[in-house]
């Protein structure tokens, strides 16, 4: 059989459509506001408690997440075994995350046993009082896990990386360490709780198989606790520290070398604190990122992977640095190679700032960032990461409805102008750890 | 239920489609029946290395990735002791682009020195990343060649050292295509706002043709004869906390018995309260951290169970308490009854959360197509909902049992 009809490569479309809803936040008659996912008959319910305080508001290291991940660890009724042990029974599971801005409890089950399992949520988180026992043992479980993490160059890495850049006190740049579990103290964890994780200043996402009875019981169990409000609180952290701002702070000497005995691989971060000025060159920037290391057809991979076999994995991304980023380019790297590594990466700013990528590439990058895009809002649970995106960033609801435009939008030569603004090797922090000498 | 649908094409290849209507994209997945079981013990780790080999362009596609990205789309693939799976997640618009992609690479790869010798160098860093640069990074070298003595269980996927990827050559590699990625050997799933028509005129047009000589993969590979004596190593490792692992073999996939360990697994230790957690490291403190899983494969099962020492507890104590667990539930205990409900209960309520999870739901039709029961998909909630307590028990100590036991021991690199 012929296979001619194979070299004509199939028709693709351009995505540059999203089919949404408004998003709306609505408020329970408690007064909190809650995100409605849209209903769906999939049997299970996803409920999350939504805090607008993290990181930024601990007064030592890992307070905020100390004191969320415990918050089902037991009070005065019943011992965490009890807690934990009727939502095992009930087949429910939960999970936190701490941000820098926010802190998230997510309980899933089944939808019939909604009621019982969201009760009995409400009710431990209310009344938790982080017992002794409990207390000490997280941090002997956290304490072995991170003394095994400090054994990698890329725990060094980054957290070298982050310390230098913002400095060993601000919390961007601010690591725990052992020494850190020796201080904090439960009654550490129960003045976070008490200012930061209360029921009345939660929001809620509700999403999955749920109805309007449903969303009437949750809003009687916080009847006891009416909502004081919610916004995310960015006072006094809406930057780095002073004078780390691009235009004003050229970091001189910023290759910091971490050996480690007994490593094959040499572990690569470069971090670099960026303000972009407004939202279209945000979008710039995120189309920038692709191109560099964004996704696995970028410059980084093709070229260092790809091309060279240095690295099984090198990739670049913004982290959250309140409204602005740190931009990290973070890799595994072949230890014969290195120079040749980071001078590669070198050439691949230089490129990117005195050339415009090409028609192709841009529209490849736009269709990939389009597909990844909108696949991120398919399904009954999506919702809910979108939804906090907006609110960490104070962003308008409507944001994602034009988005899509927004970047189909942007040129060639405004990637090269958001290169030529941000992409200067001496703006990055350079930390290589591991096989290096 | 899921109401897929299946069918043949004359070629062989088997196709499974599923459609879900609420999706704005499809995923096609890819299962060839071809893992590291079918390598010899001299050229270990090359299942693996082909996988990554399969992204190098085919006759018709320059560059496999960048086709995808400009569609929208995005892929990988993974590879293990018995299969190798690769799944493309495209915007339902351009999903004939998945087909012509997917179906390019199986019908003659672009094979050649240069991008073999590049794989071998990204594969090698993947091997140090994994294995030297991260704790108990040898951990699967030294369970499986402590397992298993005979079969080619006896390696891990990425191979018994980066050597034998280094030493791969062009024909090898050639030969290996050859062999195994035809579509008798394969297995692709379609899932998502697509109906059963178009699937099959696609699977037709872009499949269809794929005309190559060769035989299904009949898995002869040389068996492991039982095990019938405790195993035991000592090894350094990067970890500064020291370890004990216990492992057993157990059945393979298709026996209801392998849900049974799955399960008991869970009860012993799937949850912050379980016996696991409770007893041995929150109330004795022997272990900062301690986990059970059972491993349910194609052809073979593994139970592992380890604890990591707390300072000053020794490696004996440490395998004394695991064992005495292990073996202390009790159906007539009332905490391990209540414990399995909730364990059965759990595993209903991941069900349907995977119900959700189409690129989830693709592989798992092909991997149980391929398991010769593509059924049990729709049996699982019921299989489970009607496991018995005395059943679960009996078969974990059956399995679980000191004469067929493998241990190691880990110790902080000096």
């Amino acid at each position: 059989m012929t296979h001619s009809f194979r070299s004509l490569r199939p028709q693709a479309n351009t995505i540059d459509t999203l089919k949404l809803q408004p998003l709306v936040i609505d408020q329970l008659a408690t007064g909190h506001p809650i995100f409605y996912g849209e209903p769906s008959s999939v049997g299970v319910v996803r409920v999350e408690l939504f805090w607008p305080n993290g990181t930024k508001q601990q007064s030592k290291p890992y307070q905020a997440s100390l004191a969320l991940d415990l918050l089902l660890s037991g009070d005065d009724t019943h011992t965490e075994y009890e807690v934990i042990r009727y939502l095992d029974h009930l087949g429910a599971s939960h999970s936190t995350e701490t941000h820098l801005l926010g802190s998230s409890l997510v309980f899933r089950c089944h939808k019939k046993y909604l009621f019982d399992v969201s009760r009995w949520i409400f009710t431990h988180v209310n009344t938790a009082n982080y017992p002794k026992s409990e207390f000490e043992n997280a941090v002997m479980i956290r304490k072995g896990s991170l003394e095994r993490q400090q054994q990698t160059p890329k725990y060094w890495s980054n957290r070298l990386a982050l310390e230098s850049l913002y400095g060993k006190s601000h919390v961007l740049g601010s690591h725990g360490d052992l020494i850190d579990y020796q201080t904090i103290q439960q009654s550490d964890l129960l003045e976070y709780k008490s200012k930061y994780l209360g029921l009345e200043s939660a929001m809620l996402f509700v999403s999955g198989d749920y109805n309007a009875s449903d969303v009437g019981h949750l809003e009687k169990l916080l009847v006891d606790f009416p909502s004081t409000g919610f916004a995310i609180n960015y006072s006094g952290m809406e930057s780095a520290p002073q004078g780390l701002s691009i235009e004003n702070h050229k970091i001189e000497h910023s290759r910091i070398i971490h050996p480690i005995e007994n490593t094959t691989q040499t572990s690569l971060q470069m971090v670099s604190h960026i303000e972009p000025k407004d939202q279209k060159e945000r979008n710039s920037l995120t189309l920038l990122n692709l191109v560099l290391g964004g996704y696995f057809g970028s410059r980084l991979m093709q070229i260092l992977r790809e091309e060279k076999g240095l690295t099984y994995g090198i990739g670049s991304y913004f982290r959250p640095a309140f409204q602005n980023y740190t931009w990290t380019i973070s890799g595994e790297l072949n230890s014969n190679h290195i120079e040749e590594s980071i001078q590669c990466i070198e050439e691949i700013f230089t490129t990117l700032k005195k050339s415009a990528i090409s028609p192709i590439e841009l529209y490849k990058i736009k269709q990939y960032y389009a597909g990844q895009f909108r696949s991120g809002f398919d399904g009954p649970f999506a919702l809910s990461s979108k939804i906090q995106n907006l609110l960490y960033r104070g962003l308008p609801m409507d944001h994602y409805h034009s988005l899509l435009s927004d970047i189909w939008a942007i040129s060639a030569e405004e990637i090269m102008e958001a290169a030529n603004n941000y992409l200067d090797p001496k703006s990055f922090i350079t930390v290589l750890s591991g096989n290096i000498h | 239920m899921y109401s897929y649908n299946q069918f043949v094409l004359n070629n062989g290849l088997r196709v499974i489609h599923l459609e879900d209507k609420t999706r704005t994209t499809i995923v096609l997945n890819t299962l060839y029946n071809v893992g590291a079981r079918d390598e010899n013990d001299g050229r270990t780790g090359f299942a693996h290395l082909f996988e990554h080999l399969m992204f190098s362009g085919s006759k018709n596609v320059e560059v496999f990735d960048k086709e995808v990205e400009e569609a929208g789309g995005q892929n990988n693939a993974f590879t293990n002791n018995e299969i190798t799976n690769y799944y493309l997640v495209m915007p339902k618009e351009n999903v004939e682009t998945a087909f012509w992609l997917e179906s390019d690479r199986m019908l003659e790869l672009n094979i050649n020195e240069k991008s073999l010798s590049v794989q071998q160098g990204v594969v090698v860093e993947e091997f140090k990343q994994r294995c030297f640069n991260a704790p108990f990074g040898l951990l699967w070298h030294h369970i499986r060649s402590l397992v298993y003595k005979e079969s080619p269980y006896r390696w891990p996927t990425i191979g018994l050292n980066f050597h034998h990827v280094e030493d791969a050559k062009i024909e090898d590699v050639r030969a290996f295509y050859d062999m195994y990625y035809c579509p008798q050997n394969a297995i692709i799933s379609v899932v998502g706002d697509i109906t059963l028509e178009e699937t099959r005129n696609l699977s037709e047009k872009w499949f269809g043709g794929i005309n190559k000589l060769a035989t299904p993969n009949l898995n002869s590979y040389k068996k492991e004869p039982e095990q019938q004596e405790r195993r035991f190593l000592e090894a350094e490792d990067l970890s500064p906390n020291p370890a004990v692992f216990l492992i057993w073999r157990g059945p393979f996939f298709n026996d209801t018995k392998s849900l049974h360990l799955e399960v008991f697994s869970e009860v012993l230790g799937g949850s912050d309260v379980s016996p696991l957690q409770m007893e041995l490291v929150k109330n004795k403190k022997l272990f900062n951290s301690s986990e059970c899983f059972y491993l349910r494969g194609l052809g073979e099962g593994l139970f592992v169970l380890y604890g990591i020492l707390n300072p000053g507890v020794s490696h004996a104590e440490g395998e004394s308490a695991l064992f005495d667990i292990t073996s202390s539930l009790s159906a007539k205990n009332k905490d391990v009854v209540f414990s399995f409900d909730g364990v059965k209960n759990r595993h209903v309520t991941n069900l349907l959360f995977e119900a959700t999870q189409p690129m989830q739901l693709a592989q798992k039709l092909c991997y149980y197509a391929n398991s010769g029961d593509i059924e049990q998909i729709n049996q699982e909630p019921n299989a489970v909902e009607n496991l018995s307590l005395e059943d679960v028990l009996c078969t974990a100590s059956a399995t679980l049992k000191e004469n067929n036991v493998s241990v190691i021991y880990y110790h902080p690199k000096k």
